[in-house]
């Protein structure tokens, strides 16, 4: 899967969990650029980026990732 | 021994005058001989010892074999062992009582007449802290994000640091590990911040909390003698009581810490200036938090069981449901377990816990329908 393929599927994910269908998100997009984008968001996110790229973040990547691009990084890796 | 107390500050003074004349490369043995010290000297028995042992050799080994199975079945498998050792013997030595008080009361709501006799358990001073801070330790090596320690003798001093092992902070091996054993050159600047910080703890501990402690000692002791004023008065008074022994006593060590080279994470956060409840506990005792979030918050708000939970809710009441019943029952058991780790008794688990959880219960649901 191409890295713009992960984006395009990411951005279906954000749009859903932060209930906006602007939302555009790119490789330097974080929790700061979009409002509603706290811990507890952050985790119901991960969830569904898990379910609909079926992998797993590990508890170490979830609290530590900086940005989208990272959570890229680490999808791409996982699904090959 | 009392933070306050001439015993401690000649105990530290001279800890930190021959950590200081000792070669950088041994500095950290003064550190874990003075931490064991500080460890046994009010219950030097066989039993304390074992205590320490049975935190430190598990965490030790453990911490070794999770090393190469990280986030895997087997890691796992060492961690869940290192984990029931070590939050074992904790429920054993503060929770029995509680435990035994529980059947106690369920004895008499059935009429039965046998009670049992609470058991005296004698256990080492931070043992709540350093139980957590090697759980801790143990996660973070199957997570990947740290190494384990190769040498017991300084996995020794990470869980027993002094300064921290009667009222933190919490600290992580990542950040604070290594700063242990890298030896320091006594710095002009950070002598003299040390030392304030620590007359600012010695000020707010003697000067305010334990004077505001008269005070509120008296109204409590006899509280149908008082107004409602006075009962008001003394209920903030030892609010402040609390906060200003609690987080002076963390000035003391930050101060200590901060003299020796070495940088603890932040506990306070101007609490009481905090607009919200949910706002308040994070910034009172954060590093708590932060061990909880990361720990049991957030595990268990991604584990499989609170999705599941979450997709039931989302096909009966709605995506909006669906995303705070996970969240509210993750609260709900961190709230417990943050009353329980407070103390074995009832008043914490719904002083400190429960009733923490229905403020911050509340507050949600109001701030979001209304």
């Amino acid at each position: 899967m191409s890295r713009e393929e992960v984006f395009e599927r990411l951005n279906k994910v954000f749009r859903d969990i932060f209930d906006d269908k602007s939302i555009m998100v790119n490789e330097e997009t974080t929790s700061n650029d979009i409002e509603d984008w706290d811990s507890l968001e952050h985790i119901n996110l991960i969830v569904a980026i898990e379910q609909e790229f079926g992998m797993k973040f590990n508890m170490h990547e979830v609290t530590t990732m900086k940005n989208v691009g990272e959570m890229v990084d680490i999808i791409i890796s996982r699904i090959g | 021994m009392n933070l306050t107390s001439l015993l401690f500050l000649g105990f530290v003074i001279i800890t930190i005058c021959i950590y200081f004349i000792t070669p950088k490369k041994f500095q950290w043995i003064i550190l874990l001989i003075s931490s064991v010290i500080f460890l046994f000297y009010d219950n030097l028995h066989i039993n304390t010892i074992i205590q320490a042992l049975i935190v430190l050799i598990p965490s030790y080994i453990l911490g070794r074999k999770i090393e190469g199975h990280s986030n895997t079945k087997q890691g796992k498998k060492f961690l869940i062992l290192g984990i029931i050792i070590i939050l074992g013997q904790l429920i054993y030595l503060k929770y029995t009582n509680l435990f035994l008080e529980t059947a106690n009361n369920i004895n008499t709501l059935l009429h039965i007449e046998y009670q049992f006799e609470f058991v005296q358990r004698n256990s080492l001073i931070g043992i709540s802290y350093y139980s957590l801070i090697m759980i801790g330790y143990l996660v973070d090596i199957y997570r990947g994000t740290c190494k384990p320690e190769k040498n017991i003798f300084k996995c020794a001093l990470f869980m027993s640091y002094f300064p921290i092992l009667t009222s933190g902070p919490f600290i992580r091996y990542d950040s604070v590990g290594k700063e242990l054993y890298e030896g320091h050159k006594l710095n002009y600047n950070t002598l003299c911040r040390g030392l304030v910080r620590i007359l600012w703890g010695v000020f707010k501990i003697l000067v305010i909390s334990q004077r505001l402690g008269i005070f509120v000692d008296a109204v409590y002791a006899n509280v149908y003698t008082f107004t409602f004023v006075f009962i008001i008065g003394a209920v903030l008074a030892f609010t402040m009581q609390l906060y200003t022994n609690f987080s002076g006593s963390i000035d003391i060590i930050m101060g200590i810490s901060e003299i020796i080279g070495i940088k603890l994470p932040e506990n306070f956060n101007l609490p009481f200036f905090s607009r919200t409840i949910t706002e308040l506990w994070r910034n009172w005792h954060i590093t708590l938090g932060a061990w909880l979030k990361d720990y049991i918050f957030y595990p268990l708000l991604k584990s499989d069981e609170m999705q599941d939970l979450a997709k039931e809710c989302k096909e009966k009441f709605g995506k909006k449901v669906a995303k705070k019943v996970p969240m509210y029952l993750s609260m709900l058991i961190m709230w417990i377990i943050i009353g329980a780790w407070h103390g074995g008794a009832y008043t914490f688990i719904i002083g400190s816990g429960l009733l923490q959880f229905l403020f911050m219960f509340l507050e949600d649901i109001l701030r979001t329908n209304f």
